[in-house]
């Protein structure tokens, strides 16, 4: 049997001075090279959870295997395997887009003309080849979120982590990201996306785990669960039965 | 190959923050030589160079003359008694110290020299009646005043010198005056000329200034040995503004998360930063020092002079560009805002060089002050370089004050570490 490529089981994570764990006890498994969505509302622990999946914060207890590797042990062993995509643009701004891959490329140990044809490629894979050498302060927030994702991919990870990457951008620029998420998934990327937006999910995961209060409500294809759920036309509306309607701070 | 990217990037970083850069370079030669030049004339009267005094005084009066030569013969001051080819009046030195040109005026009343001689009659015709003429009638004129005027910003202790050496010049006058009417009325009384040296002619007691530096050098720094490592410390810990912005900026703006899933270890990030910040503090004091060498002298100071310990010099800056930057990272770490973060870095930098004679030398504040000083890195770093440029210190002797700097250096960075990784 094929090992999954992030194993999941009886994730906690309760953080100093909190009465109720954020995460509280979350299992799920994502195989290889399949798009996750995980979905929920504010607050549900989607971020907690992928901070955890990616080492950047450690659980209070539970089991987190990726690509084979123990993270809640050995963080840094997996971080050459992982690419991420925070929802911040996580850019330095007075730097151009070329110079963010260069950076980002350098320190995933990439070099030479091996790097220089990567950032051309990158770069015309999300439309930036004409601004590559402008500032990113001076980007769009669509061509910023398109720089983000590249340089999130930048030394083809085998997994890649997507926290909210097309929040407050135009249907084009989602369109295009959209189309290179695609193009990573049939080159065997694994990817777990977690997003507010049910269309955007339906559209793009294979699977996905709707998620609240820290624990995963349900988990499957899209088309699946809603077809299962009598009187759920889509996930948005499974995803409202599921969560409730009431706001979330 | 990471530790070379990261470098890169954190001076490309620094060097598109025009504002950062501004704070770092043009701040600190501002300061320098405005301050140096403010300075100059104060630190030159302090270390006992000649300070221009208006003397009015009447053409051949006698204690005019000797109040001339005596101010000018003690080296202290420069006598002016001519003013665009006219003699220098009362009202002339009014005038000047009205303006501001001037700040001391004396002026020396005519005849003084003549009720000297005429009160030395006087008591020696009381002394020895049998040897003298009757006493002339007493005196009921007043006694003959020399004004000193000050402009208000002259400090006390330099009114009180002046008023001193004035009584000093007047009062040995009276005894020469004195002496040579004795000399007279003892060879009229012995029928043989006066012989042999005057009594003013051999000093009994001579005071000897003896200085506290190695090898007994003048160590009061002249204004440009004073303001150039003063304000290249300042500059040094400026960098704490840009420094902490650019932490802070990572942080927020997502770049930090980033950085902790790249196969690179914090410490090579870290060390990136020092070394950057390090560097562009070493070039802060060389630039500084080129500023003091080459441009202060044509502004009509001194050219800066930093003896012949290189090695030590080298040692003190790398110690407090060490510190400097320790600083900056522990307030990039615990500033929440960049914001807060300049402030508090800025107050906290300005009250370190307050403290540490940065913008008033250390010797000229009171002695409260002098012992907060000891507790601020600028003071630790300008003695050091004091005693280097000036009192022939080495890199041994300055040990001290470089261990105090690089401790403050790894304890604030260590400090940062720990904050950080609680935080996270």
């Amino acid at each position: 049997m094929e090992t999954p490529a992030i194993r999941v089981s009886g994730l906690v994570k309760r953080y100093h001075g909190s009465d109720e764990p954020t995460v509280n006890g979350l299992d799920l498994e994502v195989r290889e090279g399949e798009i996750f969505g995980l979905l929920g509302p504010n607050g549900a622990g989607k971020t907690t959870t992928l901070s955890i999946i990616c080492g950047l914060l450690k659980a209070t207890s539970g089991a987190v295997q990726v690509l084979g590797e123990d993270v809640t042990r050995h963080p840094g062993r997996i971080k050459h395997l992982l690419g991420f995509v925070p929802q911040d643009i996580a850019l330095y701004q007075t730097l151009t887009a070329r110079e963010n891959l260069n950076f980002f490329g350098r320190m995933h140990g990439l070099r030479g003309a091996v790097l220089k044809g990567r950032i051309a490629d990158l770069l015309a894979v999300v439309g930036l080849e004409k601004s590559a050498d402008r500032r990113v302060s001076t980007y769009s927030g669509g061509m910023k979120r398109r720089a983000n994702l590249a340089a999130g991919i930048i030394h083809q990870p085998r997994l890649l982590v997507l926290d909210e990457p097309t929040v407050g951008i135009d249907a084009q620029s989602r369109g295009l990201i959209f189309d290179n998420l695609r193009l990573l998934s049939s080159g065997r990327t694994t990817m777990v996306y977690a997003t507010h937006y049910m269309e955007e999910a339906q559209k793009l995961c294979t699977r996905v785990a709707i998620m609240d209060s820290g624990r995963v409500l349900l988990q499957g294809a899209p088309g699946q669960l809603v077809a299962e759920r009598p009187g759920c036309r889509n996930l948005e509306e499974l995803f409202l039965e599921l969560t409730g309607r009431s706001l979330r701070d | 190959m990471r530790l070379l990217a990261a470098i890169w990037k954190e001076l490309l970083l620094l060097l598109r923050d025009r504002g950062g850069v501004a704070i770092l370079f043009v701040m600190p030669t501002a300061m320098v030589l405005i301050t140096t030049l403010v300075q100059e004339d104060a630190l030159r009267a302090v270390r006992g160079g000649r300070t221009s005094v208006l003397v009015a005084v009447a053409e051949g009066d006698r204690f005019g003359a000797a109040v001339v030569k005596g101010l000018s013969d003690s080296g202290a001051f420069e006598v002016v008694s001519e003013l665009r080819g006219r003699p220098v009046t009362e009202e002339t030195i009014r005038e000047q110290l009205r303006l501001g040109t001037y700040t001391i005026g004396i002026a020396v009343p005519t005849g003084v020299a003549e009720r000297i001689a005429a009160g030395a009659d006087r008591l020696l015709a009381r002394m020895m009646p049998a040897a003298m003429a009757p006493p002339s009638p007493a005196v009921t004129e007043p006694p003959g005043v020399v004004a000193a005027y000050f402009d208000p910003s002259v400090r006390a202790p330099f009114r009180r010198a002046v008023v001193s050496a004035l009584e000093r010049l007047s009062q040995g006058v009276e005894v020469r005056v004195m002496m040579g009417k004795i000399e007279g009325l003892m060879s009229g009384v012995s029928g043989k000329p006066a012989a042999g040296p005057t009594w003013d002619a051999e000093p009994h007691v001579a005071v000897r200034e003896v200085s506290t530096g190695q090898g007994g050098a003048d160590v009061m720094p002249s204004s440009v040995q004073q303001n150039v490592p003063a304000w290249a410390l300042f500059a040094m810990f400026m960098i704490s503004i840009p420094l902490s912005g650019g932490i802070i900026r990572e942080r927020d703006g997502g770049t930090l998360v980033r950085l902790r899933t790249l196969p690179v270890s914090p410490a090579t990030i870290l060390a990136a930063k020092v070394i950057v910040y390090a560097g562009v503090c070493l070039f802060q004091f060389l630039f500084l020092l080129v500023i003091g060498s080459q441009v202060l002298p044509r502004l009509g100071t001194a050219s800066l002079d930093v003896g012949t310990q290189y090695a030590g010099i080298a040692a003190a800056a790398l110690a407090a560009a060490f510190a400097a930057t320790g600083f900056g990272i522990l307030m990039g770490v615990i500033n929440r805002t960049t914001e807060q973060s300049s402030v508090f870095c800025a107050t906290a930098v300005v009250i370190a060089a307050a403290l540490g004679g940065v913008m008033v030398p250390s010797f000229l504040m009171p002695y409260k002050l002098q012992q907060a000083g000891h507790f601020s890195p600028m003071q630790w770093g300008l003695s050091a370089f004091v005693d280097l440029f000036l009192r022939g210190g080495t890199i041994l002797t300055v040990l001290p004050q470089l261990a105090k700097l690089v401790a403050f250096g790894a304890l604030t960075l260590g400090a940062a570490v720990l904050v950080f990784r609680r935080r996270e």
